[in-house]
């Protein structure tokens, strides 16, 4: 059975202090946003720079605190677990740690056996394409490859609902579209629920199940609107790009 | 290389050219005298016997130092509460030198080994402290965050986490701390002493024995230099994920 209601936030608001502002004036960066994801979903969420994408990622993993409710499977959420898996937007790998350490850290903490976690981390640093790389560390690495890195080791922990901030934005195009596809194909059998976050309408109409556009002052959702087409996509399905209009209309309309 | 052998050179130079017009004052042997004669007292073991011991010594007190400044750097960099109740200890305690403790430490200690070994690990425990409270407080907020959503508890950040982004500057801290160490040891060594080479030199100037006074400077100038070099190896080895 799927569950309606996996995460449910409502009447989220969150305020920082504001830039040059007087102490104790505060800017609302979310005010009052409600959003409901099913299990198994694929959400994009789309916005203009600066209106709160990375806020509300960080209030469902667990990092910012916040003013009203966030359910994740029918419990309030404290604090991060690694059944929401996170990839950051500055990566987040573990500097000290070699490819392949950092790919296996999620399932070291789970206790695993040496063989199995080994072999789950080959898995996954194979799937992005980086096995001649396990041994090195990540300074060594392109952006690009960070991020590859980044996406195999949140995939290794397994989680049951996965947050993405701008993952492919460093990509080029070609590894980009092979990593889409790979992203597809582990939430499709590993039945995951994904949260992600793109500046590009076309990435996200390839991808989710269902666009989210958010406009800022306050972050707001200005657009929820599903996308009707099966999988799997071609990227030049002209349904895909009448979408695309769509939501470019809601995106432009706003900054004139 | 050749470059970094300019000024050696030039000094080895202008000493000879002055020990020469020196003329009968014996207080600047010529290179070539200091040399024959630390070869010497290498080779009739003096030299060896007075480094074993120093050596000794100074190990001793970084040992015990960094065995208190891990435990107690970890601790205040890791919790607010006790780095704000310590720090000012801790700068109030810093500038006094090696020197000035020494009276204190034979009152306490005695005239014997112990002594010694406190005026040692009084020198190196505070860079070190310093650098790993200072390597522990910039921990990168991300990482603690990723390790948390990758299902690490507290004791698996600190050690996943915490302590390895702070190696680099506990590594610093301790080559500091030993070269405080080693600057400390003649320190050390003017109490009651009848080895090392801090001893070497101070009995060379009751005997008025000049060329041996520059032999012990050379030579812990010489051990000096080795053992940064070899510590900063250790450094680059230990980080190389920099
Ligand atoms: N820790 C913070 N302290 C103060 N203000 C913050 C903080 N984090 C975010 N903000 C502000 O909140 C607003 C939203 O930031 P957020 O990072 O969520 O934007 P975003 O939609 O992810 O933007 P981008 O697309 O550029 O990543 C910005 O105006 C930012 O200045
Ligand atoms: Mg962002």
């Amino acid at each position: 059975m799927r569950n309606e209601f996996f995460l449910e936030v409502s009447c989220l608001t969150v305020a920082f202090p504001k830039v040059d502002g007087k102490p104790g004036e505060m800017t609302k960066v979310l005010n009052g946003l409600n959003l409901t994801i099913p299990e198994n979903q694929f959400v994009c969420v789309l916005g203009p720079s600066g209106c709160g994408k990375t806020t509300l990622l960080n209030c469902v993993a667990g990092f910012q605190k916040f003013d009203g409710d966030i359910l994740f499977k029918g419990s309030p959420i404290c604090g991060p677990a690694p059944e929401r898996g996170v990839m950051f937007q500055e990566y987040g790998l573990f500097p000290w740690f070699n490819i392949q350490q950092n790919v296996e850290f999620g399932p070291r903490m789970k206790h695993m056996p040496r063989d199995k976690r080994r072999e789950i981390a080959d898995t996954y640093i194979d799937m992005v394409g980086l096995s001649a790389y396990r041994k090195q560390y990540p300074n060594h690495l392109s952006g690009g490859m960070k991020q590859r890195v980044s996406l195999a080791r949140v995939l290794a922990n397994e989680p049951e609902f996965l947050l993405m901030d701008e993952p492919f934005a460093a990509l080029d195009e070609q590894t980009r579209q092979k990593l889409q596809t790979e992203l597809l194909n582990v939430w499709e059998k590993n039945k995951i629920t994904c949260m992600f976050i793109t500046h590009s309408i076309s990435e996200a109409v390839f991808l989710a199940d269902r666009v989210i556009v958010l406009m800022p002052n306050p972050g707001r959702v200005a657009l929820d609107m599903l996308i009707d087409v099966p999988r799997m996509r071609d990227r030049n399905d002209p349904a895909l790009l009448q979408y695309q209009e769509q939501i470019s209309e809601v995106l432009f309309s706003g900054r004139k | 290389m050749l470059i970094g052998s300019i000024g050696i050179v030039g000094l080895l130079l202008i000493w000879q050219l002055c020990s020469m017009n020196g003329g009968s004052s014996n207080l600047l042997p010529s290179p070539i005298t200091v040399f024959e004669r630390g070869i010497e007292l290498f080779a009739n073991g003096t030299m060896g016997k007075h480094i074993g011991v120093s050596m000794l010594r100074v190990v001793k007190g970084f040992a015990v130092a960094f065995a208190l400044a891990l435990p107690c750097g970890l601790i205040i960099g890791t919790n607010k509460t006790v780095n704000r109740a310590l720090s000012p200890l801790i700068e109030l305690l810093r500038p006094i030198p090696p020197t000035a403790m020494i009276s204190l430490s034979i009152l306490w200690f005695g005239i014997g080994e112990p002594s010694k070994v406190f005026i040692i690990a009084w020198a190196s425990f505070f860079p070190m402290v310093l650098n790993i409270i200072g390597g522990v407080q910039q921990v990168d907020r991300i990482h603690i965050l990723a390790a948390k959503t990758l299902g690490a508890g507290y004791f698996s950040i600190f050690t996943n986490v915490i302590l390895r982004s702070a190696v680099p500057n506990i590594v610093i801290g301790m080559r500091n701390g030993f070269s405080m160490a080693f600057i400390s040891l003649v320190a050390a060594e003017l109490i009651a002493s009848t080895s090392g080479i801090g001893y070497f030199i101070q009995d060379a100037r009751y005997l008025y024995k000049i060329v041996d006074v520059f032999v012990g400077i050379i030579v812990i100038g010489l051990i000096g230099f080795l053992i940064n070099m070899i510590l900063l190896k250790a450094e680059k080895a230990l980080i190389r994920w920099k």
